[in-house]
């Protein structure tokens, strides 16, 4: 398994950076950022047992550490912490508390879950008050360290430098996104990589937290089996009306069938912040030197493709 | 008319209104009556009829947690939206998924029974563009070339059986051979024995059952990645899977 230097962020199959060198940031307008993948080199598994196989991946390759997974009480979080606990791995699962209830669904699913699992999750919320954070300058600072354009994802920043350096910090950040593309003729299937992730690992990386920024992404393998989970050979098929592909409940069902997760109605405090993020952002971009959206003009993959399984 | 969704249950304690449903719990200010009794009466509440700003947020609110209804929903629609599928889910899904039937079977009284009850639960058939073939025959790998994406249904032995998913990631011969090695959970002889007549509307019925869920479904039923098998003795179904 190869490693960057302390940090650790992928098993070694996953490539990411500016300007094909791995791990790297941005310093001007012209660089270009870039995802790469190795082949998979072994036979793949289930998605159920890739990602039992990630968590004790991610155990042995950080043998001491406590692990620390934040948990936005959505599904995508408790899959990860699903994962650890199938592999008998005992994991600290982070929730951030925001003031006036803002986020008390989020953080009742993540009671719920936890409470079932007590001899192997322990639970530690926090209590944030986002409304003052994304107004503040250290905001923006922790916003220029991930050079993301998005104040909303500092949060997690701020909470694992403050907290969370004793262990290794594990996010959901960005679970991929597939596209279909029709435009060539024949149709191809690519995958989206947020801005999210490449922020995050760019900010771990600079505040030297140990941590993997994005679990989906652990691995080639990992990925791949996502990709070609049966859930989608439907999407694949084009037996799935547009509707229901675009709606967030196709995602309930798929993790549903493919890990046994509960589907949720989940009412997130993002709609309640949203008007103040947008002033905060607008504010905060005023500042930037040049439009930061340049350094996620991430293009589409060709995921089969690029990790070998097709030509 | 606005009215709350038929499983939520509003109940009032001297500190504040609580609406919840078997999925959700919410608490509300006493100031929420008003609207409240207004949802829940036979009449329900007319949006236009609002006036203040109050009563306009308050009712934003129940919206914003997908409360709110505005037309009666059929016990069917209920199911699916508490199953959190999107508005018009079957509508959409079988305008979306359109088919065509292949009839490879020498009986042919499968095949036009089949297509009947469909026709009859709605399915579309577009014979010229299909969005999923399905074929009626006697065996699984009956098909070497077959229009893609399709399933191969097998009909008429002790086995009722509908194949993964042919498609051209996954063409015809490398599921074959999946089948194969799966032969051995497959008794070579049940494929031979002549179903009874007694049970061919049985047969008729289940396979016709089976395709409906594979349109609504889409690529989450079982027969996208998997072997689905009826045994017509027990009528026990099993799911061999890759």
């Amino acid at each position: 398994m190869a490693f960057d230097g302390l940090s650790g962020f992928y098993d070694g199959t996953m490539h990411m950076g500016y300007n094909d060198i791995d791990w790297t940031s941005s310093y001007s307008p012209d660089d270009k950022y870039f995802v790469r993948a190795d082949n998979i080199g072994r036979p793949l598994d289930g998605l159920s047992r890739e990602f039992l196989r990630a968590a004790t991946e991610i155990r042995a390759a950080f043998p001491n550490l406590p692990i620390y997974v934040l948990n936005s009480g959505g599904i995508d979080s408790e899959a990860i912490i699903d994962a650890f606990v199938r592999a008998r791995i005992p994991v600290t699962s982070v929730t951030l508390n925001y003031e006036d209830n803002l986020n008390e669904h989020e953080v009742k699913y993540v009671h719920e879950y936890a409470n079932k699992r007590k001899n192997l999750v322990k639970l530690k919320i926090v209590d944030f008050k986002m409304r003052d954070w994304l107004q503040s300058n250290e905001a923006m600072d922790y916003a220029r360290m991930g050079q993301t354009v998005q104040l909303g994802h500092t949060h997690i920043f701020k909470v694992a430098n403050d907290m969370l350096r004793d262990g290794l910090v594990i996010t959901g950040t960005d679970q991929p996104k597939i596209i279909r593309d029709d435009t060539t003729g024949s149709p191809r299937f690519l995958i989206d990589f947020e801005e999210k992730h490449c922020s995050a690992l760019k900010f771990f990386k600079a505040t030297g937290i140990r941590s993997v920024p994005c679990f989906y992404q652990w691995s080639s393998a990992l990925m791949t089996s996502y990709m070609l989970a049966s859930g989608h050979v439907g999407f694949y098929n084009d037996l799935y009306n547009p509707n229901y592909w675009l709606n967030e409940q196709f995602k309930y069902h798929f993790l549903q069938k493919e890990l046994k997760l509960m589907p949720r109605r989940k009412y997130t405090s993002y709609e309640k912040l949203s008007n103040l993020l947008l002033s905060a952002n607008r504010k905060y971009r005023e500042t930037l030197p040049y439009p930061w959206e340049r350094h996620c003009e991430i293009e589409v993959y060709d995921w089969f493709k690029m990790a070998g399984v097709m030509q | 008319m606005l009215r709350f969704k038929p499983y939520f249950r509003v109940h009032k304690t001297p500190e504040h209104l609580e609406l919840m449903s078997e999925a959700s719990y919410q608490q509300f200010p006493l100031s929420y009556e008003g609207i409240f009794d207004k949802l829940q009466s036979a009449e329900g509440l007319d949006p236009t009829s609002i006036t203040s700003a109050d009563e306009f947020s308050q009712l934003k609110a129940l919206a914003d947690i997908d409360a709110v209804v505005d037309k009666q929903q059929t016990n069917l629609e209920n199911m699916l939206d508490f199953a959190g599928f999107p508005q018009n889910y079957i509508a959409d899904q079988l305008k979306h998924v359109t088919l065509s039937i292949v009839n490879l079977h020498p009986d042919e009284y499968y095949f036009t029974s089949v297509v009947k009850r469909l026709q009859r639960l709605g399915v579309v058939f577009n014979d010229d563009k299909p969005r999923l073939t399905i074929y009626i025959a006697t065996k699984l790998n009956a098909i070497r070339d077959a229009q893609l994406p399709s399933h191969v249904a097998q009909i008429g032995s002790y086995y009722l059986s509908i194949s993964p998913l042919l498609n051209p990631l996954h063409p015809a011969e490398s599921y074959y051979d999946f089948i194969t090695e799966c032969k051995g959970t497959f008794a070579e002889e049940g494929f031979q024995a002549v179903l009874p007549p007694m049970y061919k509307e049985v047969a008729i019925s289940l396979l016709a059952h089976e395709i409906f869920n594979m349109v609504l479904r889409g690529g989450s039923h079982d027969s996208c990645t998997a072997t689905v098998t009826w045994e017509m003795a027990t009528l026990k179904r099993k799911v061999y899977g890759i």
